[in-house]
């Protein structure tokens, strides 16, 4: 059994239950989760942390639905999302999940704006409303004046920005990073953590962010450490 | 924006690839335009040709003259209602560029049977009444700027006068036009009579009888007894349906259709592979931005939507401009064409079957870097550099 180290949430926005997954290799099947169970309250920006190789990014992917399960159990707002089809998955990351990502993956074709704009393509809205929804996350994020930049013209952090525009662009419960200032000097990485909490603390958004720079994790309100696939403490690290 | 938004931005992203892909599609339709016309136009004058006429030539050769007596023999053949012949030779006028088939009729038997020629009356009787008349078609007599009146010498490659000299003086006595759309307006014709009296050898030699039959359904009758007439002769004989001899005639410069055909499939065969690769490899430049559009919830089917439109874009941009051009380039030959091949025009036909080859082209095009985008898996994606 794993340390459980998380006190149970009244109502959480996240359960994992008895969670396994392990992948074959040639001879070999190589166990990443064994029977990890955790909750992330709904509103908690939470970082999880540990070294290379302890499943950080993996866990980041089994709770965004873009990697799959091999046992247990994983519930997002009271639904249970691990037995969703690949085409379920989608469109419920589409509703409900936003994804702030290392290296910003903004499509380099498209502007600030548009690519601010990507996640409403898949609702209904109107051509207005999601000029006003953009015009908003864009402005929470400061960049209103950048609007028609290009990715190529902005900065790292700009860029990063742009992505957490895009993370809230469609009001989504959950927001997701993944190492979300790996590629930012450390004035930029305080900028873009001191956005993520302020999104935590005023729009109420549920953030977890894997990260390896305790720096980093000292913005979230509490800290998970994940070592060889288990949760080994909680807490900042001192 | 839209998606449509993302497929032009997706296309402009690589101007010089999208530039040379549509180039390459813009050939391979430029090439079927300008073949496919040809082709139509050759199949149009199939059209035109008679179902009861029937055309009788050496059968050693479309070339070689058999014997005018000939003709007497073929009038008493069962089935044959009327008959007319015609001797031919390549000839210039003025300079060897201008190469014309000179073709020398038996005018009281060979207008009658011809009713696509048009040829007003008072023309008819000046032709038939003026021993070295000529008729030409409208679109030849515009080419040279003749005039009903004029003269004009005609040189023949193969044939001498008795006098040793290779020209024969005309004087134009009508110009004809055509009766149905796409018909040769670009031919000539002189007296049999005239040409013959004054040859210096071949004499009364004709390249083929022109027979009309009683019923198109006596054809196959009618085609057996003249040439079992002259089985075993000096100077046998092929005879055949005027549209057959028309394709037997292509034949000799190749099959044409078949060519055109091949070169057409050859290119789009090519296009295929190009745009195919180019288009599998530019997905594979933007793996991680298909990954982080599956992430923020598009479906595959709407990703598979996206590259689709880009290569039917392509497809059609490039199909529209090739297609554009043949028509450009058609307009642009079809008066130095016309007497070779009349009706030289992009017809509909032609352009409409471009499109569906526009369609056809941007759906195999596009299945292999669909299926790669549809396949693609988030995690596999995100984690390419």
């Amino acid at each position: 059994m794993n340390f459980m180290p998380r006190r149970p949430t009244a109502d959480p926005l996240i359960l994992i239950r008895n969670l396994s997954k392990s992948f074959e290799k040639p001879g070999a099947t190589v166990a990443i989760f064994h029977d990890l169970s955790m909750e992330i309250g709904r509103g908690e920006f939470l970082a999880i942390m540990g070294p290379s190789g302890s499943g950080k990014t993996t866990l980041l992917n089994i709770l965004a639905g873009i990697d799959s399960v091999t046992g247990g159990e994983v519930w997002f707002d009271g639904s249970r999302v691990d037995g969703l089809s690949q085409s379920q998955r989608t469109r419920w990351r589409g509703a409900n999940l936003g994804f702030i990502f290392q290296f910003y993956n903004l499509m380099p074709v498209l502007s600030a704006a548009q690519n601010v704009e990507l996640p409403l393509l898949l609702t209904r809205m109107s051509r207005g409303e999601r000029a006003r929804q953009v015009a908003t996350a864009l402005d929470i994020v400061g960049l209103s004046d950048r609007a028609r930049h290009l990715p190529r013209e902005l900065s790292g952090g700009q860029q990063q920005r742009v992505a957490i525009a895009r993370a809230l662009v469609a009001d989504p419960q959950l927001i997701l990073a993944d190492e979300p200032t790996g590629d930012l000097d450390r004035h930029t990485a305080d900028e873009i953590l001191a956005m993520l909490k302020l999104l935590s603390s005023e729009l109420g958004k549920t953030i977890v962010m894997v990260t390896h720079d305790p720096v980093a994790a000292q913005a979230a309100d509490n800290v998970l450490h994940l070592d060889k696939g288990e949760f080994v403490s909680e807490g900042q690290l001192a | 924006m839209n998606a449509l938004t993302l497929v032009r931005k997706n296309l402009l992203r690589n101007k010089v690839r999208v530039g040379l892909m549509l180039l390459c599609i813009a050939i391979a339709f430029m090439i079927y335009g300008v073949l496919g016309s040809f082709l139509s136009a050759f199949e149009l004058r199939d059209q035109v040709s008679a179902a009861d006429r029937l055309m009788v030539t050496s059968r050693v050769s479309f070339s070689q003259t058999i014997p005018l007596a000939h003709a007497e023999r073929v009038a008493a053949v069962p089935g044959v209602k009327a008959l007319s012949y015609v001797r031919w030779g390549l000839g210039y006028y003025r300079e060897p560029r201008n190469m014309l088939p000179i073709v020398m009729i038996d005018a009281e038997t060979y207008l009658p049977l011809f009713p696509e020629i048009v040829l007003d009356p008072a023309a008819r009787r000046s032709f038939l009444e003026t021993r070295n008349g000529l008729i030409v078609g409208r679109g030849l007599a515009e080419r040279f700027g003749w005039k009903v009146g004029g003269r004009v010498p005609l040189f023949v490659v193969n044939d001498a006068r008795t006098d040793g000299s290779k020209t024969w003086d005309f004087v134009i006595s009508g110009i004809y036009t055509a009766r149905d759309k796409g018909g040769d307006e670009n031919g000539l014709a002189g007296h049999y009579g005239y040409f013959n009296e004054t040859l210096a050898n071949g004499r009364d030699g004709i390249s083929w009888i022109i027979v009309k039959t009683a019923d198109p359904a006596l054809n196959e009758r009618v085609i057996a007894g003249i040439d079992r007439l002259f089985a075993n002769s000096a100077a046998e004989t092929k005879t055949q349906t005027e549209a057959a001899l028309g394709k037997a005639f292509l034949s000799q410069l190749g099959d044409i259709a078949l060519i055109v055909r091949l070169v057409v499939g050859a290119a789009f065969v090519i296009i295929l592979f190009i745009v195919g690769n180019t288009m599998i490899f530019a997905i594979n430049e933007r793996t991680r931005e298909i990954g982080l559009l599956k992430t923020i919830g598009f479906s595959p089917g709407r990703i598979v939507g996206i590259v689709a439109g880009e290569v039917m874009a392509v497809s059609a941009l490039g199909g529209l401009i090739g297609l554009g051009a043949a028509a450009l380039i058609v307009a642009a030959i079809a008066a130095a064409m016309k007497s070779v091949v009349p009706g030289f025009a992009m017809t509909g036909s032609v352009a409409g079957g471009g499109v569906l080859l526009i369609l056809l082209l941007g759906t195999i095009t596009g299945l292999a870097p669909s299926a790669k985008a549809y396949r693609l898996q988030v995690i596999d994606a995100l984690n390419r550099r």
